[in-house]
């Protein structure tokens, strides 16, 4: 049987039987792996923490597999695992390092242009430095819409918050995102 | 999306993947593989936690068993608590018997040639005859 047959709760079901629980777990990640690595990429940004936070991730899922009670559907059980992990490395990077705003902005976008795993043009720069203007939480709720385009009800089921909140978070984060983009390409032409 | 995001409906209209992020080449690829060595790893190293936490209550238990068999299989503590045994077990023969035989049909039994094999095949512990002569049993067979 190939991974395309089993339905997310067939998954769920298989990994209880011991027998069986790596071979689901692999379907698992290969089903899931790059949905939630683009997720995690957008919040940490650089290929090597984005990869550290997507193996944590699925540490997690392995050693939590069998509490997950199908209450909300997987994948937004998956999201929200690995929006914790995410959110958890940038709070130990920020310990470590503390920078002004000016500074983060230049610090930014140097990381940015020098990561060879980012070919983006001017737009592109511009538009990661506006998204990085956001607060953490705003940030994300615009980057699952805007980018993975998930609905208000699934990004509710993944923050744990109401979709009347989410649509005002978003709202206010694209007029922002917008504004510092008409900003900064204008002065930039 | 809203007409007030023109410039963000340009980005999105431009169909850029992934923001103009990616990853090493073959590295979604090989992911999979990569992961399930980690789990394995995983798996095995927290195979060895519970030994290591595990490890001084067994060496305790194995201690107490091996105390355990010595105490049972040492003659020193065997030979006492059997005589004791023993010696218990024939005073309940003896009350058993007196309570049902009177002295005479006792020496009638003794006597009698056609019991003598149940006798013989009385297996008795040499260690409850220590000290006792033949003039003592005569004497407890025949008064």
């Amino acid at each position: 049987m190939t991974s395309r047959e089993y339905t997310d709760a067939e998954l769920v079901e298989l990994f209880k039987d011991k027998s069986h629980k790596q071979m689901a777990f692999k379907i698992l990640i290969s089903r899931y792996k790059e949905r939630l690595y683009w997720h995690i990429r957008k919040i940490v940004i650089s290929h090597d923490d984005a990869d550290d936070v997507l193996q944590n991730t699925f540490l997690k899922i392995w050693q939590n597999f069998d509490s997950f009670q199908g209450k909300s559907a997987l994948y937004t059980w998956l999201y929200r695992i690995a929006t914790n992990e995410a959110l958890t490395l940038l709070k130990k990077k920020r310990k470590s390092v503390q920078f002004s705003i000016d500074e983060e902005d230049s610090q930014y976008e140097k990381q940015l242009v020098n990561d060879p795993y980012f070919d983006g043009d001017e737009i592109q720069i511009q538009l990661q430095k506006a998204i990085n203007t956001l607060p953490e939480k705003q940030r994300i709720i615009f980057n699952l819409k805007y980018f993975e385009e998930l609905k208000y009800e699934e990004i509710s089921e993944i923050l744990e918050t109401t979709v009347g909140s989410l649509k005002a978070s978003y709202h206010h984060a694209a007029k922002k995102i917008e504004a510092y983009l008409k900003n900064n390409l204008v002065e930039k032409s | 999306m809203n007409e007030e995001f023109k410039i963000l409906n340009h980005i999105k209209d431009q169909n850029k993947s992934n923001a103009g992020f990616n990853v090493p080449d073959g590295y979604l690829e090989s992911f999979e593989d990569k992961m399930m060595d980690i789990i394995n790893a995983e798996e095995q190293s927290l195979a060895k936690k519970i030994v290591l936490v595990l490890k001084p209550w067994l060496s305790m238990a194995a201690i107490f068993t091996v105390i355990a068999i010595v105490y049972y299989n040492t003659p020193y503590f065997k030979t006492s608590q059997t005589v004791a045994d023993a010696s218990i077990s024939n005073e309940i023969t003896l009350d058993l018997l007196s309570s049902d035989f009177d002295e005479l049909e006792l020496m009638d039994m003794i006597t009698d040639e056609n019991n003598t094999s149940i006798f013989e095949n009385i297996n008795t512990d040499p260690a409850l005859l220590e000290g006792i002569t033949y003039e003592d049993i005569e004497g407890l067979v025949i008064f």
